[in-house]
């Protein structure tokens, strides 16, 4: 069997992505034994002049992490996407935006004023010095997933995505036996059906958070109040967060039958919240719980600003100058 | 390539963490006219940290960096125990410790054998799809290959163990950590450790071997020709043992002597910072010595963090057989401070050494196993944590308002620390390369390899406001009412 030639890029990410290929330990050595790689700037030494060279299509796979957050981004995505017969995508900031995707919460301007300051200390996209010209990427006005700019065959959700179902997929690479296109490498359910703290659905008086109490480490942690995202998290990791003893922030999107991750936890906790009877007279007491939710964008969009169907009507809601 | 040529791109570069590119420049007579080291990302902590909730900073800021995930959540814990005025309980402290060191002595590992070391185990020359963790595996047999995969597990093992997941961890409170580890986690880090650690004394063993008796290397490190004479910072403890976790500050002139030593969160006052419009990351120096350009010597106010810089400002490592290694380095530069470049590899190296010897000496504690992992906290404000990455010195500086939301975050990252010297270096090295109008691409390497000396970050280097202490005014009207907030 010829050998896969297979390429691994990252775009907007922490090289995180890049480091969970390695967590499989030895059976990278398989890849190594089983696999051509084209490219993998984080390990190996080609350039993009290499991969322009590539004929369409010669690389089999792509695994691609990294949100499209400058125009850098979205030009070697194009690239790959006519390089590669298959390409993955690869990681939240890929699948649904990550946490970088909070950025788009902000105006571009409005980013570059806190990094930089004022406007005459900004970077440019083109610069002069002493006849040397030197070009910057534009910072796009906002951050995309990888399936915005291009089209993607496979998903492989979590941040990173968990060691397990790395080993499945590069096995499947290997093999040449890949799945049917549009195949999310992950469960098709939720976290809490792999999760093993004890469920009751107990009303929630009143919400926790993680350094405000010791969690039961035997019983769910919404339940005890705490705001896990697992109901409206898909699973494969094996909650492991849960397990140590810190809720789900949903780093692996939502589940495959709900479009809206946040929405889908609000929804949860609107029906778990409880203040005494049930009924009219205790709705505002009820929204009261809801209310103790400090950070609604940072917990129920957390990974998933950028896709959420909210989209930039919080901007202006989550603009922290209303802080006070 | 060996037609007269004006300008040559290096893009991206490779083997680090991040995207940056070098861009190389000829004058007319064929000579080199500058080179850049060009950072083309941003992302935007800075600004979408704002607004979170305090305890979520350690898993949000974690993501800045993939590969030292670690050292940001751990800054990050430290900055909320001080926004929280809650140190941990010695149990805590303790399992924070023994990850950390797991994740430097990884981290380490990581960077000889999969990123920087494959251009002197396989070869400065090798064909380029050879210089790689793979071609690593090919040049020093199977069996030492899994070796090198294994102990990379031990560390990601041990991190995991105690933060729960092998990258991005969760464990980290302020005042304390979620979650212990069970008797049979501890012996199985025990004997991970025991094996870290002649892991590591065999890695320096290579490293003599391959590199230090290697022609390339030894020109490198022991030549005149990439000694950058910068000041060093980095943390120590009491006895001025280099830290990982925990210090002070110290900072030495290019000679040696001190220049301050300072309680980390009082570092903000040493150091300005300065934009420039041909790259997304910003560029520290000393303030009171002064921005002289990119330039070396006691009067640039260029300084060094890192391994490196780590070396240079300790008195002693702290750990037997990493303090025998330290001392022969020394006695071969004929004491330091040491400022060849490519001795980067090696202090990295001895550091791995004594971040394995620390966690065998930290499992063996029995304070991991019992006590509470949580102490009571006060009310949230304004807190400051400063840790080693393995890169170098890191700090967190949040404002949290009354109900523990970021007011305002302030990150000064470690490679950013050593953007002006990575300038400095490849520009050295680029002049070195570039002759009569002509480059070997062969040769292009080099210039690569005299930035992988230091490990760099890119990922992390675009997200910090080094230097700019959060400030906010309020411009209220007659009514009271906040009419207008200014912050930097």
């Amino acid at each position: 069997m010829p050998k896969a030639k297979l390429g691994i890029y990252w775009a907007a990410a922490c090289g995180g992505c890049d480091c969970s290929i390695l967590e499989i330990n030895e059976q990278i050595l398989d890849v190594a034994a089983g696999a051509e790689i084209l490219l993998w700037p984080c390990a190996a030494d080609a350039k993009y002049e290499d991969l322009r060279n590539y004929r369409n299509g010669e690389i089999d796979i792509v695994l691609f992490n990294g949100a499209i957050r400058t125009e850098e981004n979205r030009e070697i995505a194009e690239l790959i996407r006519a390089k590669a017969k298959y390409l993955v995508a690869y990681g939240s900031c890929a699948h649904t935006g990550g946490v970088i995707g909070l950025a788009n919460l902000s105006e571009r301007d409005r980013i570059f004023e806190t990094v930089y300051g004022p406007r005459e200390r900004w970077p440019r996209t083109e610069s002069s010095l002493d006849g040397c010209v030197l070009r910057l990427p534009a910072f796009r006005t906002q951050l995309t997933p990888l399936s915005e700019a291009v089209d993607v065959d496979f998903t492989v959700p979590g941040c990173p995505p968990p060691r397990e179902i790395v080993r499945e997929l590069l096995t499947a690479v290997l093999s040449g036996d890949l799945p049917p296109r549009g195949t999310v490498f992950a469960s098709s359910k939720n976290l809490c059906e792999e999760c093993p703290r004890e469920r009751t659905h107990e009303r929630i008086g009143r919400i926790l958070r993680p350094h405000e109490a010791e969690p039961d480490p035997e019983k769910c942690l919404l339940d005890q109040g705490f705001v896990c995202m697992g109901p409206a998290t898909r699973g494969g990791c094996g909650a492991v967060c849960p397990a140590a003893n810190m809720p789900c922030t949903g780093c692996a999107g939502p589940t495959a039958d709900v479009p809206d991750q946040g929405a889908a936890m609000l929804n949860t906790l609107a029906s778990l919240v409880g203040a005494g009877e049930e009924g009219e007279t205790t709705m505002a007491d009820e929204d009261a719980v809801l209310m103790q939710i400090e950070d609604i964008i940072g917990t129920f969009y957390r990974f998933g600003a950028a896709t959420s169907i909210l989209g930039r009507r919080y901007r202006e809601r989550a603009n922290p100058t209303d802080l006070d | 390539m060996n037609e007269r040529i004006r300008q040559i791109s290096i893009d991206p570069i490779t083997r680090l963490e991040g995207h940056g590119r070098i861009e190389i420049f000829l004058d007319e007579d064929g000579g080199l006219a500058d080179a850049f080291f060009q950072i083309p990302e941003l992302r935007g902590f800075e600004e979408f940290c704002r607004g979170r909730l305090g305890e979520d900073m350690p898993q949000i800021t974690e993501r800045i960096c993939g590969v030292c995930p670690e050292a940001h959540h751990y800054a990050s814990v430290k900055a909320l125990d001080a926004c929280y005025g809650a140190a941990p309980p010695p149990r805590a402290r303790a399992l924070r410790e023994l990850l950390y060191n797991a994740y430097t002595f990884s981290d380490h590992l990581l960077h000889f054998y999969y990123l920087g070391g494959p251009d002197f185990l396989v070869g400065p020359y090798a064909p380029p799809q050879e210089r790689n963790i793979l071609g690593v595996v090919g040049k020093v047999g199977l069996e030492l290959g899994k070796d090198v995969i294994r102990h990379r597990g031990y560390g990601q093992r041990i991190i995991e163990i105690i933060g729960g997941r092998p990258i991005h961890p969760v464990t980290g409170l302020p005042g304390g950590q979620s979650k212990g580890i069970t008797a049979e986690e501890r012996d199985e880090i025990r004997s991970m450790a025991a094996s870290a650690v002649e892991f590591a004394t065999a890695t320096l063993e290579i490293f003599h071997r391959a590199l230090l008796a290697d022609e390339t290397y030894h020109r490198f490190v022991s030549g005149s020709a990439h000694v950058l004479p910068l000041y060093s910072m980095g943390l120590v403890d009491a006895e001025g043992a280099v830290s990982f976790y925990d210090g002070d500050v110290r900072i030495v002139a290019p000679d040696g002597a001190e220049y301050a030593r300072v309680a980390a969160a009082d570092v903000l006052s040493l150091i300005e910072e300065r934009t420039e419009p041909w790259t997304y990351v910003k560029i520290p120096y000393l303030k009171d010595v002064g921005w002289k350009g990119f330039a070396a010597g006691p009067d640039s106010g260029v300084y060094r963090v890192g391994p490196l810089a780590r070396l240079n400002v300790c008195r002693q490592i702290g750990t037997p057989r990493a303090q025998a290694e330290y001392e022969r380095y020394l006695d071969f530069f004929g004491g330091g401070p040491v400022h060849a470049t490519f001795a980067y590899h090696w202090a990295r190296l001895i550091e791995m050494l004594s971040a394995a010897e620390r966690v065998a000496t930290l499992a063996d504690d029995d304070v991991l196993m019992s006590g509470p992992l949580r102490s009571p906290l006060g009310a949230p404000g304004r807190g400051v944590g400063v840790i080693e990455a393995a890169r170098g010195v890191l700090i967190h500086d949040y404002d949290l308002d009354p109900r523990g939301r970021v007011r305002s975050a302030n990150l000064i990252v470690a490679t950013t620390h050593n953007v002006a010297a990575i300038s400095l270096s490849i520009k050295e090295m680029a002049k070195e390369v570039v002759r009569d109008g002509r480059v070997d691409p062969e040769l292009l390497n080099l210039v690569e390899m005299s930035f992988r000396n230091y490990d760099p970050c890119l990922a992390c280097a675009t997200h910090a406001l080094p230097g700019e202490m959060p400030l906010v005014i309020d411009v209220r009207g007659p009514d009271g009412r906040v009419q207008e907030r200014i912050e930097r």
